[in-house]
């Protein structure tokens, strides 16, 4: 990674684009990242750095169908540095960069971390709409889940590839950014513990909650809790009667009475979905996104927290 | 191209493979995805009940099973082995006022390809495929839309080389993507039919053990020198929730006097959405075909004496055939629910021994069911066909299953 950020700043910086340069030259660093859970993270080990920063897919809104526009490669063309998932989370980008002509540093924040294989990445499709003809093929069935922030500790790895690759971009500050990221790792850490202790209380048999999609494979795993969703790793893939049906059945055989809907996600099949099983919806959890400021979730801690609030109130509601 | 030359090139296209598998680390931070194995089986079984019929013979019920078993061997994120093996009857059967019940049920490999998708935007394969030459053979909904289209112009037995470039992806103009196939007709093994395996080509059967040079039809020259192109498009926001298709083909003159053989198919789809349950689909795809099925060599009028009389032999023709087949319907789905109606026509212009154009009506009514089993039951009308006037009724129900594994 080290060497990948040397090499990228070695090549990079002379290539800038103009606004780039400017931005850099008045003072502050411009960064785009793709969502907004990213740009938090960037702001956090920027610190008091000067920031211009453009997040591409902001708060409430869901990457997973992000359809870039013009205007967004423009954002793209100035940018110094560019924060990317990676995992197949933020494949659009690809598209991006080359319609910008991007040649600032880019850092995927997912790299190193454990990855997890979701199942279900099938989309073999026949018919059921108007999209377009596809070759006649088999998808894999098992996939890298996208969503690693979604374990603190995680977290902690795409904190330290954000302050190595703004470090790469603006070297001139690398100290500031190191002692931001080293104090918000330490933060990082804190809420790992803090969460898996207010997990621990309860027993594993009644950690089962259902959520619209499956983002929180990372979390449930962190923390011994299983997440049931309808629509697997994409938002836009759509489950079939039969597998709401036997989703029904689980919650009633199962007992499970935490069920959530999702923040960037249509609640409309999960309120159907539990009002079938007859459960009721625990509130909106956030996954892919931030809130607004304001909101319950404006902060990735925010975030942890908010969700943890939730899941432990609606199962020991259910005791 | 000869075959062995063909497999070579194929071997050749591998060996990038092979070396991108020893490359990649089999697993990603602890996690082994590669290689993996994935597949999708989806099959159905028709009971067709033909309740009237101007040919006797017709009445009764038929009982057949179609459907196919689609696997995927993952080497790395961007290679892959694609196969599918389809299921069918491949010879026609009269009930004859009876019932008859899984006649002429066969198996064969309908694609065993290597598929190569270095970026999101390009995919290329090599191997055996069906040319993208039309697209509602494979996801027309209803009872037998799809089985006919299937029949009639799915673009099988391909041993060549192909590939999809997404080549305008744009929130103005929308996704848009060219596809292009070189092919030849395949008569390896790999055209190997399972179950019944009738000889070629003694009776009027759609396939046989193994395809041979023998058995003739466009593109069967023994050579890669048919080809398709075609462009699919949609996510446009001038037409929201409408999706094209556009292909042409061109299919090599056949080594026993054949002609080449063009066409040409148009598809569009359209989706409208009533509310967030309710959804209707309309669909409609037009194909083409000159020198349909090459112009074959066919008998023509009886040989007479020199008195007149009948000798029992036959002159040799050339049959020049432009075939039109169009489908056109609506699907309307709520939930677990659907109704779907559709009408086919498949119109035969020949010089000689002339085909009526055969029109099919049918509407039905599906809904899902648990365990991943769904079932439409539905009413078919049909007009034409073997004669004019010739008419049918049919009662149609279909249980289906998917699977993933």
């Amino acid at each position: 990674m080290q060497r990948r950020a040397f090499l990228a700043t070695t090549f990079s910086l002379p290539a800038l684009g103009g606004a780039a340069g400017r931005a850099l030259a008045q003072g502050s660093l411009p960064a785009v990242a793709t969502f907004s859970i990213l740009g938090d993270l960037i702001r956090q080990v920027a610190g008091n750095r000067a920031l211009a920063l453009n997040v591409l897919v902001g708060p409430d809104g869901d990457a997973h169908d992000f359809q870039p526009r013009p205007s967004d490669a423009e954002r793209l063309r100035g940018a110094a540095l560019l924060v990317r998932n990676g995992l197949g989370f933020d494949d659009w980008l690809g598209r991006l960069t080359s319609a910008a002509g991007f040649a600032g540093t880019t850092v995927t924040a997912s790299d190193g971390v454990p990855i997890r294989a979701s199942e279900g990445g099938h989309s073999h499709s026949h018919g059921g709409g108007a999209g377009r003809r596809r070759p006649h093929a088999v998808e894999p069935a098992r996939t890298p889940d996208p969503h690693a922030w979604g374990n603190p500790a995680n977290a902690r790895i795409y904190v330290r590839n954000i302050a190595a690759g703004l470090s790469a971009a603006d070297p001139a500050s690398a100290a500031l950014y190191a002692r931001n990221a080293a104090a918000y790792d330490a933060r990082l850490a804190a809420l790992d513990a803090e969460t898996r202790a207010a997990f621990a209380a309860i027993p594993e048999a009644r950690r089962k909650v259902l959520t619209s999609h499956d983002a929180f494979g990372y979390f449930g795993d962190a923390y011994g809790i299983t997440f049931l969703a309808p629509q697997g790793i994409n938002t836009h893939s759509e489950p079939s009667a039969s597998d709401i049906a036997d989703l029904i059945r689980q919650v009633r055989a199962q007992g499970i009475t935490a069920v959530f809907v999702e923040n960037m996600a249509n609640p409309t099949m999960l309120e159907r979905l539990s009002r079938e099983a007859g459960v009721r919806v625990g509130g909106r959890l956030y996954s892919d996104a931030l809130s607004p400021p304001g909101g319950p979730a404006p902060s990735y801690e925010a975030l942890i927290r908010h969700n943890t609030g939730l899941i432990l109130a609606a199962i020991k509601g259910a005791a | 191209m000869r075959i062995p030359a063909l497999a070579a090139a194929l071997l050749l296209a591998a060996l990038p493979a092979m070396a991108q598998v020893t490359a990649t680390p089999a697993s990603t931070g602890g996690v082994n995805l590669y290689p993996q194995i994935a597949g999708e089986a989806d099959l159905r079984l028709f009971s067709l009940s033909t309740t009237s019929a101007t040919d006797r013979r017709q009445r009764g019920t038929n009982i057949f099973a179609r459907g196919e078993i689609a696997t995927g061997l993952f080497l790395s994120p961007e290679w892959s082995i694609q196969n599918v093996i389809h299921i069918e009857p491949v010879g026609e059967t009269e009930p004859n006022g009876g019932t008859a019940a899984f006649r002429y049920q066969a198996a064969y490999i309908e694609e065993l390809r290597l598929d190569w998708r270095p970026t999101q935007r390009l995919s290329l394969y090599g191997g055996k495929f069906s040319a993208p030459f039309g697209r509602g053979h494979h996801d027309f909904p209803g009872l037998l839309l799809d089985v006919r289209a299937h029949e009639v112009y799915l673009i099988r037995e391909s041993l060549g080389f192909g590939g999809t470039a997404t080549v305008i992806s744009d929130a103005r103009f929308g996704e848009h993507d060219i596809s292009a196939a070189v092919f030849g007709f395949d008569t390896s093994f790999l055209s190997e039919t399972a179950f019944t395996r009738e000889r070629c080509c003694e009776r009027d059967f759609e396939r046989f053990s193994r395809n041979t040079r023998r058995q003739g039809g466009a593109g069967n020259t023994g050579q890669m020198d048919s080809f398709v192109l075609a462009i699919d498009g949609d996510k446009m926001p001038f037409l929201p929730n409408t999706s094209y298709h556009l292909s042409l083909l061109s299919r090599g003159a056949g080594v026993d006097g054949t002609k080449r053989e063009t066409g040409l198919a148009a598809g569009l789809r359209h989706e409208i959405t009533w509310n967030r349950d309710l959804r209707t689909l309309l669909f409609a795809e037009f194909v083409q075909f000159r020198g349909a099925g090459g112009n074959p060599r066919e008998a023509g009028p009886e040989i007479l004496d020199d008195f007149g009389g009948s000798t029992g032999r036959f002159d040799e023709v050339t049959a020049s055939e432009r075939r039109r087949f169009t489908t056109v319907g609506a699907q309307t789905r709520s939930g677990p629910w659907r109704a779907t109606i559709g009408l086919q026509r498949d119109e035969r212009k020949r010089t000689e021994n002339p085909v009526p154009r055969a029109t099919y009506a049918e509407v039905s009514v599906g809904r899902d069911l648990p365990l991943n089993f769904r079932l439409d039951v539905g009413y078919q009308h049909t007009v034409g066909g073997e004669a004019k006037d010739d008419k049918q009724d049919a009662v149609i129900a279909v249980l289906g299953w998917r699977a993933r594994f």
